[in-house]
């Protein structure tokens, strides 16, 4: 089977009970168009597979080192620093870790093996009314991949979701909606430029696409992250509310609170985590915003 | 190899029905059993001795229960006496006249049902210093007086409720004298295995009724606030059976009180357990009927035989193939010689393992045979015989054949996954991917992994059962099967062994007669607990646990039960625990799981975890929707955990 044939899967989720309805299994994909500061999924942003390191699970035996074929680790303090410039996540290293210190992130999957994964939990889909969502990463940025993987979960009588960033081509993101029973689609920022600075991108395609998902009459919830200090204002969120009061398929609003969980993996990456320092809203803070936004007519939840 | 029982008390490990007293009283039960004396002829019975015997004891017996209670009746007319405060004053002079009526009469109350349930229990303890009594299904016996009371006005159900709840408070109070240290060789696993010193008392609730209905009735719902409003205090065991009509509010409800109570309820899959007991030739009508007793042990009305568990030590045959039949921590012979380990194909390996095992089997049910002889001589429990259905009728108490169904012994595995799992890394390391020798590994076993840091590393990274990975799975399930199938060899005067899952905390005294293990688990250590994973060896969720659990073949056990650890924080919200619930459901509707108990993490072992990473490299937390390894996160993040683990329960 052709790589194109494969999907890079950053992880399978199994009793996900925080993205859609029932007892879900969560595929998440690796790619995504978009750089917001505040991802907890930092090891899901580029399309292709990365090494990370766990310092903690590190028991120094140092076979790493060894078998490094471009000699990008070198070992400081008992702990293991990685050259990025000269690691090409090739897994050699991962392979021969006893301890699974270091782990390749991202695996090219086919969809009969990835499918079985998905069937182990059917009976708990079947009566939680539960299924699938594939996340990530953006699942359009592999939609031929992730089409076929929806379709045949329908098939197979599994309710599937999608949760998107909307930064997509239409006909991209149309192709996998008609595989979609659900679609939380995700909305961070209404003022463009301010979306710009925190994401990477503008929001015109983001916006112009819930319009058009909106013609589908596929049930859609709206998620926002509510960040302190990007999205967490009393004038985005009713922004988002207007805005979303305009499309007539979305009936529920989901406030995803910020939190740090993915600031230990910036670090086993590598990379700058750009929020130190902010604090998660008070629980009062965020019911403040959910009645603000239910004062929209819709249903608001916080969290997922 | 095993630990048996019996060494720490009585029989007990039974049902006490009380339906019977409850309806006609001990003065009618004295009535009916004069009858069958007055009738009775040796001419045409030849068991007529042995019967009249049995039945004279029952009518002394009864005398003696009656004039016990009567003493509770005087002494609380005493203390009415001397009492100035009226209140006070009424309630001993309410105790003194249903201690007075029953268990005499037939109870005409829910206070007098109650109150002969205690006595009962009570009474059946004095009869035998025994363990694991159950009082059955305390909703269903006790509806009818509950329901009646307040019906013609006699009570409120907020009185109803204290009464239950000083009822369940009685349970803490009964305890006996374990020994401090038992022979050498022993360790007073009195202490460890039965940690806390618990009586394993136990009640049962919810469930089908025998016409297959939804049995829940208001009581079902008082008993969990019974349990709710004793916590902290440990006992009795609570048992809630689960099936598809199980109403969702129940189920939701009981989980909030397992989440907030320290674990109680645990939950039974009427599915799995019927199947189980039907399987056994217990008949429809009672196995519906079926209640837990002790930890998580099934039974059904007149089954009696189940109070000589055996605890087989499964891991240790695995030891002793691997080392020709010599214990690896004393080197004493103790097993058969099966070869030299470093001789065997993989089939091989589990070949010897099967000897070894069927070897113990054998010594554990000649000792089960001597012991039930002699219980049978020496200790018949008249008392106890009056609450187990038919040993009236047939004239002979439960040690002489009276119950009407027998079993031979219950044969509880431990350490099943252990060595499972042990076989399953011997597998991968050593025959499929040739990376580890069986002379390297059995030199790492010898050293307990001293200075074999690296190739304990990559068997402690090897499947787990508890993942649901076919790989592991398969080879725990083989375990399971051979354990089910030679523990069912052996006939005992009473029937043959009966295989079970449940281990008590045995599996810390077992384990520390145990050397290291192939799992990676080193030596002295605790075997895996009941049928669960190793502790921290379900990486994968719930969902994969249990659907690593339904693998086994439960209904070939009585019982099989599986401990969860889970995060408070996965039932603190209504929606997240709809879906706990469903999970659940799903586990013993669909999949024909028998047993799960529940551990909500407590925020004592998360701080420890934070302090000490290294003694918890696989502590699973549920950071939202999902798994994290507590370890992993960041300090603010397992701050954060931590704090709300206070808040969410």
């Amino acid at each position: 089977m052709s790589r194109a044939e494969k999907g890079l899967i950053s992880e399978i989720q199994r009793y996900s009970i925080h993205d859609g309805p029932g007892i879900r299994t969560v595929v998440f994909v690796k790619g995504c168009p978009l750089r917001c500061q505040w991802c907890h999924n930092p090891e899901s942003q580029r399309p292709v597979p990365e090494l990370l390191y766990y310092p903690t699970k590190c028991s120094n035996f140092r076979k790493c080192l060894e078998i490094c074929p471009l000699g990008a680790l070198t070992e400081a303090g008992g702990k293991i620093q990685i050259d990025r410039s000269l690691c090409n996540n090739c897994g050699d290293c991962s392979q021969a870790c006893p301890t699974g210190a270091l782990k390749i992130v991202g695996e090219w999957m086919g969809l009969d093996p990835l499918l079985a994964k998905i069937k182990k939990d059917l009976p708990f889909y079947q009566t939680s009314g539960g299924g699938v969502t594939i996340s990530g990463g953006e699942p359009a940025s592999q939609p031929e991949f992730v089409a076929q993987l929806l379709r045949e979960c329908q098939r197979n009588a599994i309710h599937t979701a999608i949760e998107t960033c909307g930064y997509v081509k239409w006909e991209v993101l149309s192709h996998i909606l008609n595989y979609t029973n659900l679609v939380l689609y995700d909305l961070k920022v209404m003022d463009p430029e301010k979306h710009k600075a925190f994401t990477g991108v503008s929001n015109e395609l983001i916006v112009h696409n819930a319009q058009r998902l909106a013609q589908q009459r596929i049930p859609t919830i709206i998620r926002v992250p509510v960040v302190p200090g990007y999205t967490a204002s009393n004038e985005n969120l009713e922004a988002i509310a207007r805005f979303a009061a305009t499309l007539n398929s979305v009936e529920e609003i989901h406030l995803l609170p910020y939190h740090r969980l993915g600031e230990a993996k910036y670090q086993k990456l590598d990379r700058e985590y750009k929020l130190e320092g902010i604090a998660p809203l008070r629980e009062e803070e965020l019911e403040t915003l959910a009645h603000l936004v239910e004062s929209y007519g819709f249903r608001v939840q916080i969290g997922g | 190899m095993w630990l048996e029982g019996v060494d720490m008390g009585g029989q007990g490990r039974m049902i006490l029905y009380p339906h019977r007293v409850l309806e006609v009283g001990l003065k009618g039960i004295k009535a009916e059993t004069q009858k069958r004396l007055d009738e009775v002829n040796i001419a045409h019975d030849p068991e007529a001795y042995r019967k009249t015997l049995f039945w004279r004891a029952v009518i002394m017996y009864s005398d003696a229960a009656i004039a016990f209670a009567h003493r509770y009746a005087e002494k609380a007319r005493e203390l009415a006496k001397r009492e100035s405060d009226v209140q006070r004053k009424a309630d001993l002079e309410r105790i003194a006249e249903v201690c007075q009526w029953v268990p005499e009469n037939p109870a005409r109350t829910f206070h007098e049902a109650l109150q002969t349930a205690w006595f009962a229990f009570l009474l059946a303890g004095l009869d035998d210093d025994a363990d694991a009594f159950g009082l059955g299904r305390v909703d269903q016996f006790l509806y009818p007086y509950y329901k009646r009371d307040l019906e013609e006005g006699r009570l409120t159900q907020e009185e109803a409720q204290e009464l239950l709840d000083l009822f369940w408070i009685k349970f803490n109070e009964a305890h006996k004298a374990r020994p401090e240290s038992l022979p050498p060789g022993k360790d007073s696993h009195g202490k460890i295995g039965k940690a806390g010193d618990p009586l394993f008392n136990h009640m049962t609730i919810g469930g089908i009724t025998a016409d297959r209905q939804d049995a829940t009735n208001d009581l079902t719902y008082m008993i969990l606030a019974a349990r709710e409003h004793i916590f902290p205090l440990p006992y009795p065991n609570l048992s809630l059976r689960v099936h598809p009509q199980t109403p969702k509010r129940l189920l939701m409800r009981a989980l909030q009180v397992t989440a907030k109570c320290g674990g109680l309820p645990q939950y039974c899959g009427d599915s799995g357990i019927i199947k189980s007991l039907l399987s056994r030739g217990i008949s429809l009508e009672d196995a519906r009927d079926y209640t837990a007793h002790g930890c998580s042990i099934f039974s059904a009305p007149g089954l009696y035989g189940r109070w000589h568990v055996t605890f087989p030590n499964i891991t240790k045959p695995l030891e002793l193939a691997l080392n020709n039949g010599v214990d690896r921590l004393t080197g004493a012979r103790i097993g058969l010689p099966t070869g030299d380990p470093t001789t065997f194909s993989f089939e091989d390996l589990f070949h010897a393992f099967t000897k070894q095992l069927d070897y113990m089997l054998e010594l554990s049910s000649q000792e089960v045979a001597v012991t039930q002889k002699v219980m049978e001589e020496k200790f018949p429990l008249v008392f106890t015989s009056i609450f187990v259905p038919d040993c009236l009728e047939k004239g002979r108490d439960i040690t002489a054949g009276g119950a009407r169904y027998e079993w031979g012994n219950a044969m509880a595995g431990m350490g099943a996954i252990t060595a499972g799992d042990s076989l399953a890394a011997i597998k991968k390391l050593v025959f499929d991917e040739k990376r580890v020798t069986m002379s390297e590994l059995l030199e790492a076993l010898d050293a307990d992994f001293q200075g074999k840091e690296e190739l304990h590393q990559l068997l402690l990274n090897a499947p787990k059962y508890g993942n649901d990975d076919d790989y592991a799975d398969s080879i725990v399930k083989r375990v399971c099967d051979t354990f089910c199938r030679e523990a069912q060899k052996y006939p005992t005067p009473k029937g043959k062994m009966e295989p079970e899952f449940h281990s008590v905390t045995l599996s810390v005294a077992l384990g520390f007669h145990t050397a290291a293990s192939p799992d990676g688990r080193r030596a002295c250590k605790p075997l895996n607990h009941d049928m669960s994973p190793t502790a921290g060896c379900d990486r994968s969720g719930p969902s994969a646990m249990l659907k690593s659990a339904s693998k086994i073949d439960q209904s070939a056990t009585v019982t099989s039960s599986l401990l969860m650890t889970a995060d408070p924080s996965i039932v603190s919200r209504e929606r997240d625990l709809e879906k706990f619930a469903s999970l659940l459901w799903t586990y013993f509707n669909v999949l024909d799981g028998t047993n799960v108990q529940l551990n909500f993490l407590s925020t004592e072992t998360l701080r420890d975890a934070q302090l000490h990473p290294e003694k918890y490299p696989n502590l699973v937390v549920r950071v939202a929707g999902f798994n994290a390894l507590f370890v992993e996160l960041s300090k603010p993040v397992q701050d954060y955990i931590i704090e709300r683990t206070c808040h969410s329960v």
